[in-house]
């Protein structure tokens, strides 16, 4: 607006001078008219006075000269307020949504020492309120994403300042704070773009959370890119993680382990075809919480346990435009993890934390037109029961490893309404869920999505 | 399972079909282009009476937000879309998208006619648009302050221009930023000192630039030769972009601007055809 507005006072100045000028010339004959022998011989006369038309007009062209310079240095100053502020970016969405599950029980069921439990799941609620905040400026980035929807109130989700090189063909960016694992496709999937309403089960039980602390080196070249981090390896969801022979998180943003952990993920991206392979090799430690004395037996001490990790994955995604149909994407993803028990600070090996699990994501996504697409998943997890110790101690362990496979479908219908608006709308069967293969828990929702 | 058919009603009551288009074709991009744009459209509905086509600039990076947003059929880049925007609609449409090379164009550097500078290589122009040169004299000018004009950043030929002669180097804070190469052309006509880029098709009323690859190498003329060839070191592709393969009316309107016909109206504007 502003440059608009110079541009038309420049045009006026421009404008108003020849006509000035011109009106000038056509009344010069007049004063100055031809000499005479006697003008000649007589004093030369004084310069002739501007008409009061010229000095109106030159006062007005001093006077938008003058407001051209003011509009000018405000234009400088809003053009430089306006690149800055183009740096700065906001984004973010929220999820309301509907859940029905088979296995609800309307009403409240009360423990011994009188603690509710709501048996009923289902119900209205909010699963996601992000708002992102990013910069990029020279060399740096910085992001900042908020979840005002945590189970514990306000959680920060992405938060780390970044460096950005720019003289290299990597164009390699250097994070430090919280991120997710680079590892995989699914977890990497934002919870916007993510077709299915939760991640898979294989995902959920070896990074939940899907977060950590540390520094990441992210960088491409041509159709390669790479991206590996060094992080605390404890991740902070979950204490119920102590029963799944996970680390624990009592811990807050603390990191009671001093080993860190890698983790990375090498990608190619075809355009129509995308994979990569991720690794992630850490130590877990965590510490068993003591126990009280009882009248039978004494106190236990507080038993810190440590194993040495592992995960590997491979992923690919296909890309294929169905003429008169819309774009199918299938894609695929593999993991397996290994925990190994070891010795720590002369405390003996507990064979019965080493195990191994596998899992796999399957997902096709059919667009169809540029509104709607349907979507169809079947993921699987297992924990080896061979990968546990025949120690007599492990026994229940190991037992309950043979009977822990997962296997789920789910399918479901998206809808853009808009750029801005997405509905959802999905059904789950677990076909196969800890030995049983009948179990009346399905799962069915709608969600409506809007983001910015 | 009554709670279930509540799911099923409330989906029903969502999933209620957008309006479909009213058969015109949108294009949307490239200021670059737009001029361009805008000459194929007349033309085409000149000559195939019933069609429409709307063509508006804002900038290679708003006509891909576009594309992406599902607001525009078409869009018309003077860069190559990045990674993160191939993400973001493939994540969309679960489709590669599909790139068109429609015309090509020697990014042009404008200096005012009175500028005794004649010739830049690559480093001289980074060092020049990131404010490590910042007096004529330094590269055999005059002694005179270097002025800096250059685009918006939504802009395509900003973005070509960052990567390419900057090495992704951010842009002098001096820099003026115009809203389209024209006000770049006009501000170097007016500032003796000036120097900006733009297309080829702007590139009237003022000096052009030829352009070395490096200190050693000769200086290559943006002319159809150079341009075609690739011994210009700043030409560049021009695209059309779309969510899916081509069909119905925005294939034959394709068709017609790869053809002779529609590659002659880009000599005429000032660019270089494909073929």
């Amino acid at each position: 607006m502003t440059r608009n507005i110079l541009h038309i006072l420049s045009i006026s100045v421009f404008l108003a001078a020849p006509a000035a000028l011109a009106q000038t010339e056509a009344t010069a004959p007049v004063e100055a008219a031809p000499a005479t022998a006697a003008d000649v011989a007589a004093p030369q006369p004084e310069p002739a006075q501007p008409s009061a038309h010229e000095t109106a007009m030159q006062e007005k062209i001093d006077s938008l000269e003058l407001k051209v310079a003011g509009l000018e240095e405000t234009g400088a100053a809003s053009q430089a307020a306006i690149a800055s502020a183009s740096k700065l970016k906001f984004s973010g969405f929220v999820q309301g949504r509907y859940e029905y599950h088979q296995d609800a029980i309307n009403g409240v069921t009360y423990s011994s020492s009188g603690t509710p439990t709501v048996t009923n799941t289902d119900r209205f609620m909010v699963r996601h309120a992000y708002l992102t905040t990013q910069y990029k400026g020279t060399n740096a980035e910085y992001v900042m994403q908020l979840d005002a929807n945590n189970k514990d109130g306000i959680a920060f989700k992405d938060v780390y300042a970044a460096f950005v090189e720019t003289w290299t063909p990597l164009n390699m960016k250097l994070s430090v704070g919280q991120f997710k694992y680079p590892f995989g496709y699914e977890l990497l999937q934002s919870d916007a773009e993510r077709e299915m309403p939760e991640r898979a089960t294989i995902e959920k039980f070896f990074f939940d959370g899907e977060r950590d602390r540390g520094a990441r080196l992210q960088g491409s070249y041509d159709f390669f890119n790479f991206s590996v981090a060094l992080v605390n390896g404890t991740v902070f969801d979950g204490s119920k993680n102590l029963a799944a022979n996970k680390d624990p998180v009592p811990y807050g943003s603390a990191d009671p382990n001093e080993f860190k952990d890698w983790v990375g993920r090498l990608g190619v991206d075809f355009g129509d075809i995308v994979g990569g392979v991720s690794g992630y090799y850490g130590k877990g430690l965590y510490v068993k919480p003591p126990v009280a004395a009882t009248s039978s037996a004494p106190a236990v001490d507080a038993i810190p346990d440590s194993r040495t990790k592992y995960r590997v994955g491979a992923d690919v995604q296909g890309y294929v435009d169905i003429p008169g149909v819309g774009g199918l994407a299938l894609k695929g993803e593999l993991i397996y993890g290994k925990d190994t028990a070891r010795q720590f600070h002369g405390y003996p090996v507990d064979p019965c934390k080493t195990s191994a699990t596998w899992g796999f994501i399957l997902t096709a996504v059919q667009n169809i037109s540029n509104d709607f697409g349907v979507v169809a998943r079947f993921d699987g997890k297992d924990t080896l029961a061979s990968s546990i110790s025949d120690d007599q101690k492990c026994k229940d362990i190991k037992t309950a490893a043979g009977t822990d496979r997962v296997l789920t479908l789910g399918g479901g219908f998206l809808y853009y309404a808009s750029a801005n608006v997405k509905a959802t709308f999905t059904y789950e069967h677990p076909m196969e869920q800890s030995g049983a293969k009948q179990l009346d828990n399905d799962f069915a929702m709608a969600q409506l999505q809007a983001r910015f | 399972m009554k709670t279930l058919s509540g799911i099923l009603l409330f989906s029903a009551a969502l999933a209620i079909p957008t309006a479909a288009s009213a058969g015109s074709i949108t294009i949307k991009g490239s200021d670059t282009m737009v001029l361009l744009g805008q000459r194929w459209a007349e033309q085409y509905m000149a000559k195939v009476p019933g069609s429409a086509l709307q063509v508006t600039g804002g900038g290679s990076g708003t006509g891909i937000s576009a594309l992406i947003n599902g607001t525009t059929d078409i869009c018309q880049a003077s860069r190559s879309m990045s990674a993160a925007e191939k993400t973001n609609l493939r994540d969309r449409y679960n489709t590669p998208g599909v790139e068109i090379p429609v015309a090509r164009d020697g990014l042009s550097v404008y200096v005012n006619a009175a500028n005794s500078v004649k010739e830049l290589n690559m480093d001289q122009l980074r060092l020049i648009f990131t404010g490590k040169i910042t007096n004529w004299k330094e590269v055999g000018g005059s002694d005179s302050k270097i002025i800096l004009y250059s685009r918006e950043n939504s802009s395509g030929t900003y973005v070509f221009f960052k990567e390419h002669v900057l090495k992704n180097a951010d842009y002098a804070q001096r820099a003026q930023s115009m809203p389209g190469t024209a006000a770049v052309v006009n501000a170097v006509a007016k500032e003796k000192n000036g120097i900006g880029y733009g297309g080829a098709a702007y590139a009237k009323g003022i000096r052009v630039l030829n352009i070395k690859k490096d200190a050693e190498s000769p200086a290559v003329e943006p002319n159809l030769v150079n341009v075609q060839s690739g011994s210009y070191p700043l030409s560049r592709p021009l695209f059309f972009y779309l969510r899916n393969k081509a069909t119905g009316d925005i294939k034959a309107f394709i068709d017609w601007v790869l053809s002779a016909e529609g590659q002659e109206i880009v000599t005429k504007v000032g660019y270089f055809p494909v073929k």
